[in-house]
């Protein structure tokens, strides 16, 4: 028995050792690398631009600059890659995209800036239908799911302590995940089989000299970002794409729809709004319209009726509070057509600005 | 607990350790613990229908043992059946018989309420009230001894590698193993990890793969036509083999770690060159068990062959109900009953010559058969299954458009085709040489530098396409 034990122990203990190297070295949600953020933040403190590295930790890099800040900015924008690229119509702002962002992450940004006393005087909410497919502290970017828990609990007055934030024996734990080797082993061959370049080792930064569109894309001092130039992908790419996703019948964070509303997170997501406001901070909102063909889409398609009812009710809460909505999920309400996009998901950010402007009723 | 979950990776080797560690007279303990954990990690109150179902059983077997007269014998077989039955029959049979016959008195212009209890179905019911009934009835006959050992009978009924989801044991192959001393057996443990390893790949890494894609259309097939139902009737009849052959393997691998052998449950199915054959290598333990304690009592093939052709039926439409509460699973066994029949009544007229390309298209004939089967077990509504068989061909006039429609319809691309294909392939090659010899004892004879190598890149093939969403068997739901 000893024989078979010490070689079952040989066998599965070597799996382990390498699916461990690989998860440690290859990384590719950053979990152990992140020396190189606080310099990060610090080149932006001091107002450079630098190149977006690889498989940024958004979160935490968003966290270490709301920590150097000096002075609250006068305008946060809170939202997912939707609301992430510059210009913003605002003097001083803080452009807090997170991306895929839900609800938690809302609740996150919030967290984050009033635990450094760093609330603004108006706050942009860029809301995305499927923000609320997650409840209230179940955000995307579980680095900042701690300041989550707090603005839950100031929100709900309640003494929650369980949140979605990566503990130490998680971190242990996705050593040895498969899911994360999988992820690990997709990353090294998109990379040639080379461990990619990333925010935490080497401690190079790569600083872009202006605001120009580069081939990558740009971080700017407020968070902000210039798109590079390959995520132009031009009105075919993006006409295809728009395809595949309908065909696949599966919208990006959206995944297979919804149809009824989840009203548990939408109230929650009232009660954070009624509590920025409670502290005299004016809240807009802002709806990203969506590539024409795929908001035809949802129009037609039961299983997203979930989309435009979650206008109405935004729409709905807005004008029971008087706040401003900013644009639509509907790319025709806002004036744009399929040559204004990036990619079948983003548009273009003066057009963005376009959108932004589209208030209705004015 | 499920054998794929991280519970299971760590209770199997605490067992595994202790076991061995254990004196013999403290073994049979452990197995029961253990078995009733195991059971106990998916519902703590289930439990009880286990112990009712083995204490039943022990007594009436007892009972029957020492009973003076034949009709006393048989008074005890029936009431203890009635009792062990009727739990199965409340949990799983009960609004399906109550809907019944609601739609039967609507025939009649008589409008009911069916009268519907909302319990969840125990796991792995149908598997040990099968397995406790045959042991009665093998007590009867005279084939074993009642058991006087509660624990030991206890261990039998509940050993946790077979508890859920078969190999459907018979007194005579398992109660003298758990009662007998085992000492380690190096050759026996390595057989039985290695036979753990290829049910895992079978279910992780073909069935739970494939279930993506069957899920897909047998959701709401209604919106797909085509290649896409072919594809997707194909693939199930894959995804259940590997599935529930699966969970065979792994059952029958850790029972050999503990010393112990299971009954073989799957002999190459989809080898087979008739229905009868496919029969005996598919879901070897539930066929036998209803050759033995339902075809042979009823008559089998001694009373003519009308008779024959009607106990066949017979059994194969009880076999189907026996898999689920719905018409559909009656008429998939239904249709596999009448297949055989087809065939016995063919067989005294055609002579079928023999060569290996008709032996190949026997074996293509009754897999399509079986796919064919299969899309009224898959479908949730017979709606559904006729749908399925009548749109499977739309659009074949034009052949490369309706390939190609199918890959897309089902978000099929090329690249997990290519690993599907490569699965495939392994397990093709398993099975086909498996029917000439053993491939794990083959590869065993292989040198140390050369099986290892094999084991790494097996698993290491494995880690890499295990899909991330938990599954569950396809068979802990009968």
């Amino acid at each position: 028995m000893r024989d078979f034990v010490k070689k079952s122990l040989f066998f599965f203990g070597s799996l382990a050792i390498v699916l461990m190297a690989v998860n440690y070295q290859v990384d590719p949600a950053n979990i152990y690398h992140h020396g190189n953020i606080p310099k990060i933040a610090t080149a932006l403190h001091e107002g450079k631009i630098v190149y977006s590295p690889g498989n940024l930790d958004e979160g935490r890099l968003l966290e270490a600059c709301v920590k150097l800040m000096d002075e609250s900015p006068k305008a946060v924008v809170i939202g997912s890659s939707h609301i992430m690229y510059e210009p913003w119509p605002f003097e001083s702002v803080l452009v807090a995209g997170l991306s895929g962002a839900y609800l938690g992450d809302y609740y996150a940004v919030v967290g984050l800036l009033e635990e450094y006393d760093r609330l603004p005087q108006r706050v942009v909410i860029g809301v995305d239908p499927w923000s609320f497919m997650r409840a209230a502290r179940d955000g995307r970017h579980t680095s900042l799911a701690k300041y989550a828990m707090d603005t839950y609990n100031k929100v709900k007055q309640s003494d929650i302590q369980e949140s979605s934030a990566f503990s130490e024996s998680d971190k242990l734990l996705e050593l040895i995940s498969i899911a994360y080797f999988q992820e690990s082993c997709r990353t090294l061959r998109k990379n040639k089989w080379r461990i990619p370049p990333r925010s935490g080792i080497g401690g190079v930064i790569d600083f872009a000299a202006d605001e120009n569109m580069g081939e990558r894309q740009k971080i700017l001092p407020n968070f902000g970002r210039i798109a590079g130039k390959s995520e132009w992908k031009g009105i075919r790419k993006n006409d295809q794409d728009a395809q595949a996703v309908i065909r696949n019948g599966s919208v990006y964070q959206l995944g297979k729809g919804f149809e009824n509303l989840q009203m548990e997170n939408l109230e929650d997501f009232t009660e954070l709004v009624r509590y920025l406001k409670g502290k005299g901070i004016g809240v807009d909102f802002y709806l990203h319209p969506w590539y024409p063909t795929v908001y035809d889409y949802f129009c037609n398609n039961p299983r997203f009726s979930g989309v435009l009812k979650t206008e109405a009710y935004i729409r709905d809460f807005a004008a029971e509070k008087d706040i401003v909505v900013h644009g639509s999920f509907s790319s025709k309400v806002c004036g744009v057509s399929e040559s204004d996009y990036a990619d079948w998901l983003h548009l273009k950010a003066d057009k963005m600005l376009d959108a932004y402007n589209v208030v209705l009723g004015k | 607990m499920l054998f794929n979950s991280v519970s299971y990776g760590i209770f199997l080797p605490i067992v595994f350790i202790l076991y061995w560690l254990l004196p013999h007279r403290f073994r049979w303990g452990l197995l029961l613990v253990s078995s009733y954990y195991f059971y106990m990690s998916w519902n703590v109150k289930y439990v009880a229908l286990i112990f009712i179902t083995t204490f039943v059983s022990y007594a009436a077997a007892i009972l029957v043992e020492t009973a003076k007269t034949k009709q006393r014998k048989i008074a005890i077989i029936w009431l203890s059946a009635l009792i062990c039955l009727g739990i199965l029959f409340y949990f799983k049979y009960f609004n399906f018989i109550s809907q019944s016959f609601v739609d039967l008195m609507s025939l009649f212009a008589i409008q009911l309420n069916p009268l519907t209890i909302n319990v969840l179905l125990p796991v792995g019911i149908s598997f040990y009230t099968f397995q406790t009934l045959s042991y009665i009835v093998d007590v009867y006959r005279g084939e074993v001894k009642a058991e006087r050992h509660f624990g030991h009978y206890a261990t039998f009924i509940s050993f946790f590698p077979q508890l859920v989801a078969g190999p459907i044991e018979r007194t005579k192959n398992l109660l003298p193993q758990l009662k007998a001393e085992h000492r380690f057996d190096y050759r026996q443990a390595s057989y039985g990890l290695k036979l753990m390893g290829w049910g895992f790949f079978k279910k992780l890494v073909i069935a739970d793969v494939l279930a993506k894609y069957v899920q897909t259309v047998f959701t709401s097939p209604q919106e797909f036509q085509g290649f896409a139902l072919v594809l997707a009737s194909v693939f199930f009849s894959i995804q259940i083999y590997c599935d529930f052959s699966g969970y065979s393997d792994i059952a029958i691998g850790t029972a050999k770690l503990l010393g112990i052998n299971l009954m073989t449950n799957f002999k190459n199915p989809y080898f087979s060159t008739s229905v009868k054959e496919f029969w005996s290598r598919w879901h070897i333990s539930l066929s036998t068990w209803f050759r033995d304690y339902v075809y042979i009592p009823l008559g089998g093939n001694r009373k003519g062959v009308l008779r024959r052709n009607v106990n066949l039926l017979i059994t194969f439409l009880v076999s189907g109900l026996w898999h689920g509460a719905e018409y559909t699973f009656v008429l998939w066994g239904g249709v596999h009953g009448l297949a055989q029949i087809t065939e016995n009544c063919l067989r005294s007229f055609i002579h079928v010559p023999k060569g290996k390309f008709l032996w190949w298209l026997r074996v293509a004939a009754v897999f399509s058969f079986c796919t064919f089967a299969w899309i009224f077990f898959v479908a949730h509504s017979l709606g559904d299954a006729v749908y399925v068989i009548s749109n499977m061909f739309t659009g074949i006039d034009n052949p490369l458009v309706y390939l190609k429609n199918g890959f897309r319809d089902i978000h099929l691309g090329r690249g997990h085709l290519k690993y599907i294909f490569v699965s495939l392939m392994l397990l093709f090659s398993y099975d086909y040489f498996s029917l000439k010899g053993d491939v794990i004892d083959w590869l065993s004879s292989k040198k140390l530098a050369v099986r290892w190598a094999v084991y790494y890149i097996f698993v290491g093939y494995m880690l890499l396409r295990i899909p991330l969403e938990k599954s569950s068997f396809i068979y802990f739901q009968f």
